[in-house]
């Protein structure tokens, strides 16, 4: 039998963007060779690193990981709504919960209930890992937000997948990237983003959007692990073993990084002068209400697909209600 | 045969392939195809040529090249190149070397809405080249300043270097651009004291025609009265007014600045009646063909780098880098000479995406301020947009010119007395940190 | 300026004295038209955005996916008139050496670095059908569900067309340099 191999493991984004990517090289990979090692496994990994787009692209990750350019590989399932239209599910069910453990947890529970979600990765000739996702993504603003009213006639930019938030709203949707934030919004270009805590202190984007507003959008699924089939299927059951359980680990570390990173993204505002609020409970709801329901659009788009876009939405309320999370509306339900 | 040997080979292919006379974008797939078949098979090979063939230019950023091609191009074809020439030339006539100089400013002036030195160098080549050729300059000190001075377009923000150094140090790209002010408008003075000082070393260098035509071009200027220069200043302050007073009044982006200026460009063109109809669709033709041949060249640049990454030549380099336990004087002036050398070979982007996620980590560890270490590294790879085989600035000079007369070679060479400024230029923002980083707050931090 | 003094090292059949308006080049300019039109759409695109947000607060959704995808499709609608006006960039140091005493080993390599770029650009078509048969079998798009879907297979369909007739197009340059080559005169 092979006792050794080589894994090119590849993310499109560099380890210090990206916590998922960081918990690759700082938590997997040794990890993995830990385990293989005290289990007593006569089997070696040679491990290459490629980040930050050096071997494949972000959005080269899913089609580049099918033909084998990389063994493992970070894909960010968030750019990819065509490709894996299930693990879109978070983003079309905002208001739901910070924890975002408890987000992933839910994901990987929905992962072993329904096989349409690993069908998606089986398409694309990859086994998933793990899943992880983002601490909340909150709304930063040049003005006072106390309640959706204040945001009518106002430009605010968001990533492609948050653009829905703000339908309803009364605001102007601009689309950006978290490289553009913090020029554009010094000059006017808008007058607010949606971003998440973590990246505060590195971006310093408080100080041109003093006003940060929890607004409650939740804790989002957005990254994934996965393995070239091919790949996964030369590897010992025995090491197979092992690198499901701490591809599962790695999400759970990552989301753990992120939950931290958050509470330091929040701590670094007092230095920025920047003011922190809240939306109450009623505000929530107003906001929730102003927007269609985009948790219903979303599964009947996918179950004209043919995919089970109500039964996988039923679940991941269920499971939140389960999990003693009181929603701010109730999605599924109307 | 091991990857990384596969690695070096197809870095020593490139040498002598670039040089052959195939077309550049052409070589770099070849290498980048037969190293990725060697070392994954050809089916691999195939899929991975597909796929960056259809994505890896697939974005807003690359999107905007043709609309800052087409601004340039319209600039000059609606006459305010020449018109702003003439005013260059009126101010600066008592001046050697007068209109390099105005080159050079203009450029700086330039960068301030630009965030790429490709645009620069293809407006600039449209704008200045013709008029410093028809006031006697040579075609080589000509191309030579324009692709010198394009480097600005990086260096004074906005950036699109620094915005891509800052979404892998995961550091302020607000910082980073105001890091580029002072060594920005340092490194123009820098350009026009070469300028001048060649144009009375090395005079047959920068002059074609005999001092006695030059002055009787300069004579004619004299005699225009000022508000004639006044008029024909206008159009063009008014479009760099649009463009900047668009990005920092907040109406668009940078990157959208091209679309902007394209716009601008082309309605002052019809207002003046120096846009027919057809002139505009010769501009959009020829703005095609740019494109094509910039954007082939970008795709096939980062083939080869993924290519190379593929080899595990980065990654063995930066492993051995983690591991020498160097001190960080040597450190970062090994950093620097890589950079540099790989500078020959590779694009911009691709440089800082190989080296960076190795490099980051050692540096950081020593404490080293990373606003000031990537305005180094922008700096430093700037310069390779400069250096043969591989020099981008160089490279859309030519393409824009659209000119058999004068090779890539020539414009190598026209564009070394501006290299060797650049370095010395470099050799002094690393001595003194507090260039970059008096505007950000944090003036006092040194790294000796 | 006569066409010889335009004639860059190791391209441009036009240069060479070769029919601007030959079948083919005629495909090649049409598809070059195509191209610019669609440089102009990205121009229009892009202002329309600007405007619409600033004086209208309405911004165009899917104006980033859409130039994105819109790029490569220029750069292939392009690539055979770009090549058969020789404007791809070249830098012939050796080549210009070699040809100054043995012309027709130049000659000769040109034609062999032609036919490179016919190889690559047939690789390239090869491996694309499977992509475009994939976006358009499973309807993958760019953009944001329930805003805007722009499906990615026409674009891909460009890049079919456009890389066939890049293909073809060196084919054809080769062809010229191999028959100077062999001493005969095009026309
Ligand atoms: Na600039
Ligand atoms: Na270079």
């Amino acid at each position: 039998a092979q006792d050794k191999i080589s894994l090119t493991v590849a993310a499109g984004t560099p380890p210090r963007a990206l916590l998922a990517v960081a918990k690759v090289g700082e938590f997997f990979i040794p990890e993995v060779n830990r385990r293989i090692k005290t289990a007593g496994i006569n089997f070696q990994i040679d491990w290459k690193e490629a980040y930050a787009g050096s071997l494949l692209k972000q959005m080269q990750m899913l089609d580049g990981m099918r033909d084998g350019i990389a063994s493992i590989g970070v894909v960010p399932s968030i750019f990819y709504p065509d490709k894996l239209p299930l693990e879109q599910l978070s983003f079309a069910v905002p208001f739901s919960t910070f924890d975002v453990a408890l987000v992933s947890a839910i994901m990987n529970k929905l992962h072993k209930a329904i096989p349409e979600f690993a069908a998606q990765y089986d398409k694309f000739n990859q086994v998933r890992l793990g899943g992880s996702g983002v601490d909340s993504m909150e709304l930063l603003t040049t003005f006072a937000v106390k309640s959706v009213d204040d945001l009518k006639g106002r430009k605010i930019s968001t990533p492609g997948l948050a653009l829905a938030w703000l339908r309803g709203t009364g605001a102007t949707p601009v689309q950006g990237n978290m490289m553009e934030y913090y020029n554009s919004t010094r000059t006017g270009v808008y007058q607010g983003f949606i971003v998440m805590p973590s990246t505060f202190p590195a971006m310093k984007y408080p100080e041109v959007a003093p006003f940060v507003t929890k607004v409650g959008f939740g804790a989002q699924y957005a990254t994934v692990l996965t393995i070239n089939k091919d790949v996964y299927n030369k590897i010992p059951e025995a090491v197979r073993k092992i690198l499901d359980e701490v591809g599962e680990q790695w999400g759970i570390e990552t989301d753990k990084a992120h939950m931290n990173a958050a509470e330091a993204g929040y701590a670094s505002l007092p230095g920025f002068k920047a003011q922190l609020y809240a939306l109450p409970r009623e505000e929530q709801v107003k906001w929730a209400k102003a927007m269609p329901n985009l948790a219903r659009e979303w599964a009947q788009n996918a179950d004209k697909e043919g995919l089970p876009g109500t039964k996988a939405l039923a679940m991941f309320m269920d499971e939140l209600r389960k999990a003693g999370v009181r929603p701010v509306r109730d999605w599924d339900k109307e | 045969m091991s990857d990384i040997a596969i690695g070096v080979l197809c870095l020593a292919g490139s040498l002598v392939l670039i040089q052959s006379g195939m077309q550049v974008g052409v070589a770099l797939i070849l290498l980048s195809f037969l190293g990725v078949w060697a070392i994954n098979g050809i089916a691999i090979a195939g899929k991975l040529l597909a796929s960056s063939a259809t994505t890896s230019i697939a974005s807003e950023v690359f999107a905007v090249i043709p609309l800052f091609v087409m601004m340039g191009l319209l600039v000059s074809a609606t006459g305010m190149g020449r018109d702003t020439f003439d005013v260059a030339a009126r101010l600066m006539r008592r001046l050697r070397g007068g209109l390099g100089v105005a080159t050079v400013a203009a450029n700086a002036v330039f960068a301030a809405c630009t965030g790429t030195s490709i645009a620069s160098a293809s407006v600039f080549t449209k704008v200045a080249v013709p008029e410093m050729v028809r006031h006697g300059h040579t075609l080589p000190f000509a191309v030579g300043t324009v692709a010198g001075s394009s480097v600005l377009g990086m260096l004074i923000p906005p950036s699109l270097l620094m915005i891509i150094y800052g979404m892998i140090a995961n550091t302020s790209i607000g910082d980073l651009f105001i890091s580029g002010i002072v060594p920005g408008v340092l490194l123009a003075v820098a350009f026009s004291l070469c300028i001048l000082s060649l144009s009375f070393l090395r005079e047959s260098f920068v002059f074609a025609d005999s001092s006695a035509i030059r002055r009787a071009h300069m004579g004619r200027l004299d005699e225009a009265p000022l508000y004639v220069l006044a008029l024909k200043f206008l159009p063009v302050s008014l479009l760099v007014g649009a463009v900047l007073g668009g990005i920092y009044g907040g109406f668009f982006t940078p990157t959208e600045a091209g679309g902007a200026g394209a716009l601008a460009a082309f309605l002052i063109g019809v207002v003046r009646r120096e846009l027919s109809l057809r002139g505009f669709w010769e501009v959009v033709l020829e703005t095609g063909r740019v494109t094509c041949a910039i954007c082939f060249l970008l795709m096939a640049a980062q083939l080869y780098s993924q290519m190379l990454t593929m080899s595990g030549l980065p990654y063995a380099v930066g492993q051995w880098l983690r591991t020498a336990e160097l001190t960080f004087p040597v450190i970062l002036a090994g950093y620097l000479m890589v950079v540099l050398l790989m500078g020959c070979f590779l694009d911009a982007l691709s440089i800082m995406v190989i080296l960076l996620p190795f490099v980051l980590p050692v540096v950081d560890g020593f404490g080293t301020n990373l606003v000031w270490f990537g305005l180094i590294t922008i700096v430093t790879i700037e310069i390779g947009l400069l250096t043969p085989p591989l020099g981008l600035s160089v490279f859309v000079v030519k393409a824009n010119l659209g000119d058999a007369k004068i090779t890539v070679w020539q414009i190598f060479m026209g564009t070394m007395p501006m290299t060797i400024t650049m370095t010395l230029f470099l050799v002094l923002v690393v001595l003194f940190p507090w260039l970059a980083l008096v505007l950000v707050g944090n003036a006092n931090w040194n790294w000796w | 300026m006569s066409d010889e003094d335009r004639r860059p090292p190791g391209g441009g059949p036009l240069a060479r004295g070769a029919h601007p308006r030959s079948p083919f080049g005629v495909l090649t300019l049409a598809l070059n038209v195509i191209g610019t039109v669609l440089i102009i759409i990205i121009a229009v695109a892009v202002n329309s955005d600007i405007i619409g947000r600033n004086l209208f607060n309405q911004p165009i959704a899917g104006v980033t996916e859409f130039v994105g995808l819109s790029i490569v499709a220029v750069v292939f609608l392009q690539m055979a008139n770009t090549l058969r006006e020789g404007r791809h960039i070249s830098n012939d140091l050796i080549m210009a050496w070699v040809g100054g005493s043995h012309p027709r080993v130049a000659l000769f390599f040109y034609g062999v670095f032609h036919l490179i770029g016919v190889f690559l650009m047939c690789f390239i078509v090869w491996y694309v059908v499977p992509i475009f048969r994939e976006n358009y079998v499973g309807n993958f798009y760019k953009g944001t569900a329930g805003v805007v879907q722009i499906p990615v297979w026409p674009f891909m369909l460009v890049v079919l067309v456009g890389g066939t007739a890049a293909a073809i197009q060196y084919l054809l340059l080769a062809w010229g340099e191999f028959r100077r080559f062999l001493g005969k005169k095009t026309q």
